[in-house]
């Protein structure tokens, strides 16, 4: 397998907080254009994993390498503007400010003109306002959120506003997406919409989707490549079907879910 | 006589600048000229025409109301082409008996997800699929697709090719070919005549003088002929503008930014905005629910007058016009019918409540009957017509009939027969009279009723005649109420199947602080079931109030665990309760509800869950 086909090498990550150790020597490497998912009982690591890749933990050891440069050290914004974004386990949208708001915000980075012409509205800042209107109007109609685009987000239903948070994480156009746990909580109906859009997202922007999930089915439905922890540490790494036969993994998640 | 062709050349040539569509794409509302629309006729006829689409050929027309799918249409009719609408939500074996019926052989789609629905229908007679929107489809090269760009490829519009084709089309040509609306079972194919859709959509715009200046809605399926008659035919010939949704969910959103002056709509959707305006007043303060009730009273009781055909005391005309414009402009304005000058309802029969509400509002609402084969409209009220009994008087040149009781009619707008298929056709046409199966009876003023379907009506046990519709009918008055199945035929007693409309009775709900988790368990609440007991209640005293007959009253009633969903086949493509498919798929409920039992758990096909519904008594045990 060539190198640069990987978008994102995680080696030999560990990350402890005080005594807890909360990553213990993890690596792995998602592949460009892939789904990848990783799973794990509570308090496996995932979340922590997350946010390890796009610089909010700094690990005591290891490096994360994104599109062939390490960025273990980087922060946040930097990891972004390299085009890696992210959705949240718990809603973080600005609850006040309408749809539409809330998916040009996601522009912000892209974003060339001084605080002086967007004042006046003039030159590059009226030129952006416009593209970056065209792009959340385009990510509106591609997530079919038309007929709430003038409603403000605390209004709406909880697996409307996750579908926002996507908006608003696409409208970025990063190659990567971070997702941590887009399906907690939603129904069966807004899980079966969310998987579709995932599956939509990769196919018709080639974006590479890293997600943590605890819903097994969704997991196993849409991922090309699933990475499985279980109290800091690697138990599985394949192909759903792979993982899906690996008795550790049996042993740890799927033997005791239902 | 003028062909669709004509027509599109009369209205470019005579208001070239003219806003013929208006269609909302990204948040923008995006604008087609009469000239452009003549030039993108011209080239996607060019386009077809190269592809061997000529006289005859059927064009599948497949995707939401936009100006590409009009275009189409007008391409398509230029060149003597039939087109055969297909709505959005068609797919697996009803949208390939629908391709092989009418024998498809091209298809102009707009995106992925219909150009999927065509691939894994099962059809094998489409040649070409002409897709215009390529998002999604990059892993889609196949030989049977082309994209919508590379068919006009180096074409220019040509006012010679078009004017080449004007001298060979007719009025006779087929523009399309449309399923009616198989209410009771196997839907068939008809053909329209160009001629037949523009003297229907002539009688139409001459009545209330539609002209250029007007603005109406394309919302409707393209599969519904009202769609064709009422937005396609009516633009073509009055030269009015027509407005296409951004999408399903924008519907009310997008009639609010337009302000139609004429808009048509099946009684659903003015049930909609009633229980909508309804819900709203659910939800308001005390004061404002007590004023808005008030002026409400007031306006109705000054219809009730208009109703009974005796003039309105001046003090109550007084009144209601003060309530008119303190409390309804705004209503109005609110739902974006400020401007709407001509306001029509068809397909299934709108509950009285809910008809003289309108008319109450300010808003000139009007009746037509029509259906499929008549081209969408046979008759329409006049504006003096203040009762929704009657559907009125004839269009222009349109004959009725009453032979048995049964609707017969004939005029310019009835259909050419049932495509390739002469008995059928011998059936449905006797002797130039085509026959609507509908019940109904002709008043001294020329002025059609119709009493609903033959086919639902029966006799119940001993022998005393049954009709669904009446009770039907009082129960859709309900805002509470979203579709009502009412059973008898062969039976000792009616009994109903009543569908509740989940966001009117979630506010009720809330007011009461109820608790429920969702619509089933809603629905499933021992006050919502006290509720629909009243509801009943209600109409069986309307009925005995009209009919006189304690027969026909309502006796037992099951409220569902969902609404009926046209995506389980349960409702047409304008949300007529298919009761064939109703009837058939809940027949152990039905039997249920006349044993006597209390409960009935079955496993729902929509969602694979198991549901009980509580059946009980109207009448209360006491």
């Amino acid at each position: 397998m060539a190198d640069d086909d990987q978008i994102l090498r995680i080696e030999d990550i560990t990350l402890s907080f005080g005594g807890v150790v909360a990553l213990d020597g993890i690596s792995f490497n998602v592949k460009q254009g892939e789904i990848c998912a990783v799973i794990g009982p509570n308090g496996a690591g995932k979340s922590s994993m997350l946010n390890v890749i796009n610089g909010v933990y700094i690990p005591q050891k290891g490096r994360v390498i994104f599109k062939g440069q390490e960025c273990t050290r980087m922060r946040p914004r930097q990891i972004a503007q390299m085009g890696m974004a992210r959705t949240f386990q718990n809603i973080a949208l600005f609850q006040g400010m309408t749809v539409l708001e809330n998916i040009m915000t996601g522009r912000n980075l892209k974003i060339r003109s001084t605080w002086f012409e967007q004042g006046l509205n003039i030159g590059r800042a009226r030129r952006e306002e416009v593209e970056n209107r065209r792009a959340a109007e385009e990510m509106i109609e591609f997530l079919h959120l038309q007929g709430i685009r003038k409603t403000p987000v605390s209004k709406l239903p909880y697996g409307l506003q996750k579908r926002v948070e996507l908006a608003r994480a696409l409208v970025a156009e990063p190659s990567m997406l971070l997702q941590d746990e887009p399906m907690t909580g939603m129904n069966l109906e807004e899980k079966k919409d969310m998987s579709c859009f995932a599956l939509e997202v990769n196919r018709e922007f080639g974006t590479t989707i890293v997600l943590i999930e605890h819903d097994m089915s969704v997991v196993m439905d849409i991922s090309d490549h699933v990475v499985v922890l279980d109290y800091g540490e690697k138990i599985g790494d394949g192909t759903p079907d792979e993982v899906k036969s690996n008795q550790k993994v049996i042993d740890a998640y799927l033997g005791v879910s239902h | 006589m003028d062909t669709f062709l004509s027509l599109l050349l009369a209205q470019a040539e005579s208001r070239p600048n003219g806003v013929a569509i208006r269609s909302k794409q990204l948040g923008i509302w995006d604008v087609t000229t009469w000239a452009q629309l003549r030039d993108r006729a011209s080239m996607l006829a060019q386009g077809l025409s190269r592809r061997g689409i000529g006289k005859g050929s059927k064009i599948g027309v497949f995707g939401p109301n936009s100006t590409d799918m009009y275009s189409a249409y007008a391409a398509a009719h230029g060149l003597g082409a039939t087109a055969v609408p297909i709505g959005t939500s068609t797919y697996g074996d009803e949208l390939r008996q629908l391709v092989h019926g009418a024998d498809v052989e091209f298809v102009v789609a707009v995106e992925q997800q219909h150009v999927d629905a065509l691939l894994e229908c099962g059809q094998t007679c489409v040649r070409e699929i002409i897709y215009i929107n390529d998002r999604g489809m990059a892993g889609y090269e196949r030989q049977e697709m082309v994209k919508l760009e590379a068919v006009l490829d180096g074409i220019e519009p040509s006012a010679e090719h078009l004017a080449e084709l004007q001298g060979q089309g007719s009025p006779e040509d087929v523009a399309a070919i449309m399923a009616t609306s198989g209410t009771g079972g196997q839907a068939q194919l008809i053909e329209l005549a160009q001629g037949s859709l523009i003297a229907t959509a002539r009688s139409v715009a001459g009545r209330k003088g539609i002209t250029a200046r007007d603005d109406l809605m394309a919302y409707l399926p393209l599969a519904s002929v009202s769609d064709m008659l009422f937005a396609y035919a009516l633009t073509m010939v009055s030269g009015c503008s027509m407005n296409c949704p951004e999408s399903d969910d924008t519907v009310l959103e997008n009639i609010q930014e337009i302000g139609p002056s004429i808009l048509y709509g099946p009684s659903y959707v003015y049930k909609y905005i009633y229980a909508h305006a309804a819900n709203r007043v659910e939800g308001a303060t005390d004061m404002d629910a007590r004023l808005y009730n008030r002026a409400l009273r007031t306006v109705m009781k000054a219809v009730q007058y208009r109703v009974a055909g005796k003039a309105v005391p001046p003090v109550t005309w007084l009144r209601s016009k003060v309530a008119l414009l303190t409390t309804f402009a705004p209503v109005r304005n609110v739902y974006g019918l400020s401007r709407v000058r001509l306001a029509l309802c068809g397909g299934e029969a709108i509950p009285p409540k809910v008809f003289q509400f309108f008319r109450a509002i300010g808003i000139e609402l009007r009746e037509t009957y029509g259906l499929a084969e008549g081209c969408g409209c046979v008759t329409l009220q006049a504006d003096t017509d203040w009762n929704s009994d009657s559907v009125g008087q004839p269009i222009d040149g349109t004959e009725l009939r009453i032979d048995g009781g049964e609707v017969w009619f004939r005029g310019p707008g009835q259909m050419r027969g049932i495509y390739k298929n002469p008995e059928a056709t011998a059936e449905r046409i006797r002797d130039g009279w085509v026959r609507t199966y509908d019940k109904g009876e002709i008043d001294a003023e020329g002025r059609l009723h119709v009493h609903g379907q033959i086919a639902r009506m029966g006799r119940l046990r001993d022998g005393s005649p049954f009709e669904p519709d009446p009770a039907e009918r009082h129960l859709h008055s309900s805002e509470y109420v979203k579709q009502a199945l009412v059973v008898g035929d062969g039976r000792d007693y009616l009994t109903a199947i009543v569908a509740i409309d989940g966001t009117v009775c979630r506010t009720w709900a809330d007011r009461r602080n109820l608790r429920y988790t969702g619509y089933a368990d809603l629905a499933a609440h021992s006050e919502l079931r006290e509720l629909v007991r009243a509801c009943l209640e209600g109409v069986n005293a309307q009925l005995a109030k009209e009919a006189g007959e304690s027969g026909l009253q309502v006796r037992r009633f099951a409220i569902m665990n969902r609404e009926f969903m046209a995506s389980s086949g349960e409702l047409t493509a304008t949300r007529k309760l298919r009761w064939g498919v109703i009837a058939e798929r809940h027949r152990e409920l039905v039997e249920a509800l006349y044993n006597g039992a209390m409960e009935y758990t079955y496993t729902d096909a929509a969602d694979g869950r198991p549901y009980t519904l509580l059946l009980d008594d109207v009448a209360r045990a006491d």
